[in-house]
């Protein structure tokens, strides 16, 4: 999408610059994966391309925790789409980017899946991290960010602080359905 | 069974194959392929004119065209076996679409029978057109009997040895599932059909010299292949109908009795392990190549051409059967897009091209190890050997170069066709250049580095200009 007036800057460096991308990891919303790689082998290939270093019994306890156990090693051509999701995830997580942009991915994992990446995701906040969740899942936004920043029509309508709009408004559902109404038909 | 059920997914099969072979090159324009459908028929009908005219008096005698079509049954067999595993991997390579099947409402007998359906009626079209013009210009000058010939030589045995195919392919399937290797299964099946091929083709020169001695001294012999003309010769036409109906109603039943129950998932990656993922950057690379399963089938077929080439009269010819796996090049670019996007810009153009062809090359090392060692042991001069492989990694910038400006679309193996038409077009014009020109060594050296450095730049800017295109299309919201 083009910028209509601006720049983006991740850690001080123009977002189409190398330095960016290795400040940045954007998790997109498609599960489009090398499925001719393991699940351990791109989790290894993506710690290369940051050059960080690899602690392999990290990926054995999160695949774990992902309620995923010993999944690891299978190649990612015979994981399900929740599964995908989760791998993915599992990468920012283990990454720990100054910056991740989560897309849609928290969409369609399974309960536990769930519940263990918003612990991770606070957790990255506390510790610093930004973390953005582009989603339409207000329950989630509701328990996980700090701030919400609503966009219809590709245009930014504002930024909010979560607390005050859940202490005016009771829920971010009444919030957005009082700012934008949805037009009657004539 | 539902039989309407059955022909509309029969209807709707033929349809996405038609649509992909005609989305492809010039046939997506109806002059192209108005002038190509001219061109066949034109082709068809001239070498039915030559086969009338020409084989008139040959073909006067009506035992030597028993003859003609007992050796059409053996060539009609090998040819039937070539085009069922045309279609089977023309069929893996659109499992997306088939995966769609899925959510149609039929029962699985209803696909597998509307799949044996589809697939029995274009391997038999391509079996069979081969013959046309013979069989033509024999129904011409005979009549009847010699259609009877015609389809007791050709039509039928490839027919049934269609369903018989069908039958054993659902068969090693089973037993794939019940040794717990279904992942393994589509491999598993190719494999075992490319040698089937291979053996056929070798014992087919000893039944076509045994029909011809047997034709020469007057013999009465039984050729399984001819076994419908011998039925023919010996009980009469309806006879042979009645057999033939017969075996293809006992085939059909149980090609679709044991299709298998749940269908089968196609897996395009072969799983091996691998290891320096977290240390070098090109084990991706590698991974992305030597996983796919084309690549394991490419690697048996040159195997098995090296030996058939080795045990040949000309055995210093065999390393070349290394130059079949070099088909698989053609996807190295397409093959390792996942890896383009999550390396985005930290990798250049030149590192990206580099990676892939150094990986190729990586692998192409390792496959050629059994065949350095068939040869030494045949004793192959080391010269043979060192100029097939630098034919292989000069094969391998070709055809990267190719896969890059023409690069295979997914699921329509009929673009791969197109790349490879180009590929042998490239090497085929290297080839002529240095035979003609026939310059000193150090001058023919010397172009020969050159065309490949112009290759390999042509490489690097094809990625460079793919780059430019999506980042244009990124900024302006996919348009």
């Amino acid at each position: 999408m083009q910028t209509a007036s601006g720049s983006i800057e991740i850690g001080g460096f123009g977002h189409r610059l190398a330095a960016a991308k290795q400040q940045g990891l954007l998790l997109p919303s498609e599960d489009y994966l090398p499925e001719f790689l393991a699940g351990s082998e791109y989790l290894a290939h993506l710690h290369q391309l940051y050059e960080l270093p690899l602690v392999d019994t990290d990926i054995a306890e999160l695949f774990d925790r992902f309620s995923m156990p010993g999944r690891e090693n299978d190649l990612i051509e015979d994981y399900s789409h929740g599964m995908r999701k989760k791998v993915q995830l599992i990468a920012a997580f283990m990454l720990r980017r100054p910056f991740t942009a989560i897309d849609e991915t928290l969409n369609g994992i399974d309960f536990d899946g769930l519940r263990v990446s918003e612990r991770h995701v606070r957790q990255m906040r506390d510790d610093g991290l930004t973390v953005l969740l582009c989603s339409h899942d207000f329950s989630l936004l509701e328990r996980s960010a700090d701030r919400i920043i609503l966009m219809a029509a590709g245009e930014i309508l504002g930024s909010f602080d979560t607390a005050t709009i859940l202490a005016e408004h009771g829920s971010l559902y009444s919030f957005v359905d009082q700012e934008l109404p949805i037009g009657e038909p004539a | 069974m539902r039989i309407r059920q059955t022909y509309v997914v029969t209807k709707l099969l033929a349809r996405f194959f038609w649509r992909r072979v005609l989305s492809v090159g010039i046939l997506r324009s109806r002059i192209g392929r108005f002038g190509i459908g001219l061109f066949a028929l034109l082709s068809i009908l001239g070498l039915t004119a030559i086969a009338t005219l020409y084989l008139r008096d040959m073909l006067s005698d009506m035992a030597i065209v028993q003859l003609l079509f007992q050796v059409a049954s053996v060539s009609a067999t090998f040819w039937t076996i070539i085009a069922f595993i045309f279609v089977k991997i023309l069929f893996m390579k659109s499992h997306e679409f088939l995966r769609l099947t899925f959510q149609l409402p039929i029962t699985n007998h209803e696909r597998s029978a509307a799949m044996l359906l589809y697939e029995m009626s274009f391997a038999s079209a391509v079996a069979l057109v081969l013959f046309i013009p013979a069989s033509l210009a024999v129904i011409i000058q005979h009549g009847l009997p010699a259609l009877m010939l015609v389809l007791g030589g050709v039509v039928f045995p490839a027919l049934t040895l269609y369903l018989f195919l069908a039958l054993t392919y659902n068969v090693i399937f089973r037993l794939a599932e019940a040794l717990r290797m279904v992942r393994m299964s589509q491999l598993i099946v190719s494999i075992i059909f490319v040698f089937a091929v291979f053996f056929y083709n070798s014992r087919t020169p000893a039944i076509l010299l045994q029909m011809s001695d047997d034709y020469l001294n007057e013999r009465e012999a039984f050729y399984p292949t001819a076994a419908y003309i011998s039925v023919l010769d010996n009980y009469g036409p309806i006879a042979m109908m009645v057999l033939f109906f017969g075996c293809a109603a006992v085939l059909v039943s149980l090609a679709l009795g044991s299709a298998p129950k749940v269908p089968p998932i196609v897996r395009q990656f072969v799983k091996f392990p691998l290891v320096g993922f977290a240390r070098y950057r090109v084990v991706a690379f590698v991974a992305a190549i030597a996983r796919r399963w084309e690549l394991w089938l490419a690697s048996v077929i040159a195997y098995l051409c090296f030996l058939s080439l080795v045990t040949s009269n000309s055995p210093a010819q065999a390393p070349y059967a290394l130059l079949i796996l070099l088909v698989q090049s053609i996807y190295a670019y397409v093959g390792v897009a996942p890896l383009r996007r999550l390396a985005g810009p930290r990798v250049s153009a030149w590192s990206e091209y580099l990676l892939i062809v150094s990986s190729q090359l990586l692998v192409l090392l390792l496959l050629a190890l059994p065949v350095i060692l068939g040869s030494q042991i045949a004793q192959i001069p080391l010269a043979a050997i060192g100029w097939s492989l630098l034919a292989c990694a000069s094969s391998v910038l070709s055809a990267t170069l190719i896969g890059i400006v023409f690069p295979p679309e997914k699921d329509n193996p009929f673009t791969v066709l197109v790349g490879l038409g180009a590929l042998f077009a490239v090497v085929g014009i290297l080839g002529v250049m240095v035979g003609i020109l026939s310059l000193p060594a150090a001058a023919t050296i010397a172009i020969l580095v050159g065309a490949h450095g112009v290759v390999v730049a042509y490489g690097v800017a094809g990625i460079q200009s793919l780059r430019r295109k999506a980042r244009y299309e990124a900024s302006n919201g996919g348009s």
